[in-house]
């Protein structure tokens, strides 16, 4: 066996190795246990999943030729309680994202800060439940997600950190996928009290919302390969969520509204598309399709900066037709931020250089830090009855 | 792998051609042929005719040097195997045309033989590798890149090579033997031969970073010369791991190892070398596992190649001699 040859191999060859790293090394080698699955095989799921055994983890090895020629995963077992686990909270925190979190929170708190502005007579309990709803809806998302990607083996090209609570056995993927379901169930219970108020608006909005998000989710499908997932973001997070939500609290449309429909929107998509062209290289390599991969990295780099103008046009709109002089903060604090992400994406010579990784953050506080300007400014006018 | 090796004779080039000749005799003498060795220990048990093996030797060696030609003249470095650059001893358009025309020559080569899957692949690797070099170019002044995409590069300039070096012989014995394999198999060895190839090439290319730095450097190459190119080699990356923005300047404008190891401290330095080593002691784990694997695909009789393969870490990440 090669394998009892390693022991032999490394520790001779290990030269310039001093004694405690060799024995180090010895109990290394004696320790790790390697396991080849192909995805027919029936030990695949449980091995993938984390359900084979209690006392063992299964993870999976990084590989290079993800999609490739490659059908098969090898494993890495370890002793579950061997494994060196954060705290809880990082490992939740890492779950979460809860910087992405702003994503649905933002708008929300806009629409509510509007609907107090129009003077609309909200049901408290209905835009608690229906905020609660939403941000279960997202997160319930993030995790399914999460376990897809990683039963597909996506995540196997991805090395970000929220991928490290799978990646590094933390957490197994039957336990993702029960939370998952767990916020689902809690979504869809905490938005009855609104789907009893506005029954056919929002089983319109809400059955629109399920084929848009699997149109996003999935992988081959005409809106991927046209590279328009992008776009069908921009309706999810932007007009869908921003008209739904209203309808589900009783609240009326305005100019306002629209308006930060298409910032958020437009946004959310800013964010995404930044990561796809940051992703370009292993979404190639991998076969997935998304508009960074059909456009290239140098027309990508220009196709973001008008997706920016195209969110601060929004928010010039805004501005112009809603909040007055006050506008101008947000168009300031936009503005602002876009300039530094423009700078640092065009400061890319390629998806390959870290400038790339940075503008990842900036799309995503871009978004975050707008979101709380936008909002401190509608609960200015709010008092200041400028809207 | 102490056979000599002859890669290519007085006749496989154009004598009408000036300079071409002394061009190739300077660049092929003094390598060390890892490639063509590897290929010819692994199709010794395939049963592959010396023919096949001298071709499989030869077009790995030519696409190797045709990109060592190139690379030289895009670093503009000045020595390769310690004698002037072809770009600065003939000219630095001969440096670029010979490149050229040994990659042509590789597909004359293999054309003829007429092994299409052979000659499809081969295509794939040389674009994969010339996809590494404009990626690690694009990577130069770069003191912020990660290890994990550094090894992507790596995987389409390096460990393509070394890929190839495993799949191509298989690939021949293949067409020669109509197919002993049942597709699902024949699909997963090569896949097996991919990650195998992958990581030995990781593993080697890592092995020759730590020369940059003085690390097992028994052939007393010249050190810091990545970093004094503006580039961020595998131990470079890893040595400035959390390291602050600061740190990581200060350490791209270090020229001699002396400066490296008063900036970080020479108690810290060894460590990450050791922490270095260990890291990929994990990766000789998996490397050692999927050669085991092989023994799924392959039967009794040519289970030597385990032995080739389970030989290499030795010399090519521990620097061993053979």
């Amino acid at each position: 066996m090669v394998s009892k040859r390693f022991s032999g191999i490394c520790l001779d060859l290990c030269i310039g190795v001093n004694p405690p790293e060799k024995a180090a090394l010895m109990e290394f080698c004696k320790t790790v246990r390697y396991k080849t699955v192909r995805k027919g095989d029936v030990d695949f799921q449980p091995l993938l999943q984390g359900t084979f055994a209690t006392a063992l983890r299964a993870i999976p090895i990084q590989s290079l030729n993800i999609n490739t020629v490659s059908e098969e995963i090898t494993f890495k077992l370890v002793e579950a309680d061997q494994i060196q686990k954060p705290s809880s909270l990082r490992i939740w925190c890492q779950l979460v994202r809860p910087l992405r979190l702003s994503l649905t929170l933002n708008p929300l708190i806009s629409i509510i800060l509007i609907q107090l502005q129009l003077g609309a007579m909200l049901n408290w309990f209905v835009v608690i439940s229906s905020s609660l709803a939403a941000v279960c809806w997202q997160l319930s998302g993030q995790f399914l997600s999460d376990y897809f990607d990683y039963m597909s083996g996506a995540d196997r090209l991805d090395f970000s950190e929220s991928k490290n609570p799978l990646r590094f056995g933390w957490i197994t993927a039957i336990r993702l996928k029960h939370i998952g379901i767990v916020f689902l169930v809690f979504g869809i219970s905490l938005g009855i009290p609104a789907l009893l108020g506005q029954p056919l608006k929002l089983v319109g909005v809400g059955s629109l919302a399920v084929v848009g998000l699997w149109l996003f989710s999935s992988r081959n499908n005409f809106f991927r390969k046209s590279g328009l997932s992008e776009a069908l973001l921009f309706l999810l997070m932007g007009p869908m969520l921003t008209f739904g939500f209203t309808w589900a609290i009783g609240g009326h449309v305005s100019n306002a509204l629209f308006w930060v429909a298409m910032i958020y929107g437009s946004l959310a998509m800013l964010k995404v598309f930044v990561d796809n062209v940051a992703d370009i290289f292993v979404d190639a390599q991998a076969g997935v399709e998304t508009l960074a991969t059909k456009l290239g990295f140098d027309r990508s780099q220009r196709a973001i900066q008008w997706l920016g103008f195209f969110a601060l046009s929004s928010a010039t709109g805004l501005a112009l037709s809603s909040m007055q002089y006050i506008g101008l903060a947000l168009i300031v604090t936009m503005g602002g931020f876009l300039i530094i992400l423009f700078r640092v994406v065009l400061s890319c010579g390629s998806f390959a250089t870290t400038s790339m990784a940075r503008a990842r953050s900036l799309s995503l506080c871009l978004h975050f830090v707008t979101g709380v300007v936008l909002n401190i400014l509608l609960f200015l006018a709010l008092y200041t009855k400028k809207i | 792998m102490t056979t000599p090796l002859k890669i290519y004779t007085q006749g496989d080039f154009p004598s009408y051609l000036p300079k071409l000749n002394s061009l190739y005799d300077e660049l092929f003498t003094g390598g060390k042929n890892l490639r063509a060795r590897l290929i010819s220990q692994v199709s010794a048990h395939l049963a592959l005719s010396s023919k096949d093996i001298g071709l499989l030797g030869q077009t790995i060696e030519f696409i190797h040097n045709a990109s060592l030609l190139h690379d030289d003249l895009v670093d503009r470095a000045p020595l390769r195997r310690s004698k002037t650059s072809a770009w600065l001893k003939f000219s630095p358009e001969y440096a670029v045309l010979a490149g050229d025309y040994l990659l042509a020559r590789v597909m004359v080569n293999l054309s003829t033989r007429g092994n299409i899957q052979l000659v499809q692949y081969t295509s794939q690797v040389i674009s994969d590798l010339l996809e590494g070099e404009w990626l690690q170019d694009s990577l130069i002044k770069d003191c912020n890149v990660s290890l994990q995409l550094l090894d992507r590069v790596h995987n389409l300039k390096t460990a393509s090579l070394l890929k190839w070096c495993l799949r191509a012989p298989f690939i021949l014995q293949d067409s020669n033997d109509s197919k002993e394999l049942p597709t699902m198999d024949y699909k997963s060895l090569h896949a097996n031969l991919e990650e195998i190839g992958t990581l030995l090439g990781q593993l080697f290319q890592r092995a020759d970073d730590l020369l940059d730095f003085d690390v097992r450097n028994y052939e007393n190459k010249k050190l810091l010369g990545d970093l004094t190119s503006g580039y961020f080699n595998s131990f470079a990356c890893f040595l400035c791991t959390e390291a602050p923005e600061k740190l990581r300047q200060q350490f791209a404008k270090c020229v001699t190892i002396e400066e490296v190891h008063h900036l970080f401290g020479r108690d810290f330095f060894e460590q990450k070398i050791c922490d270095f080593d260990a890291e990929n002691s994990g990766l000789i784990a998996v490397y050692l596992h999927y050669v085991d694997n092989l023994s799924r695909f392959l039967p009794p009789e040519k289970d030597g190649i385990q032995a080739v393969l389970g030989d290499l870490p030795g010399p090519l990440y521990w620097r061993q001699s053979p």
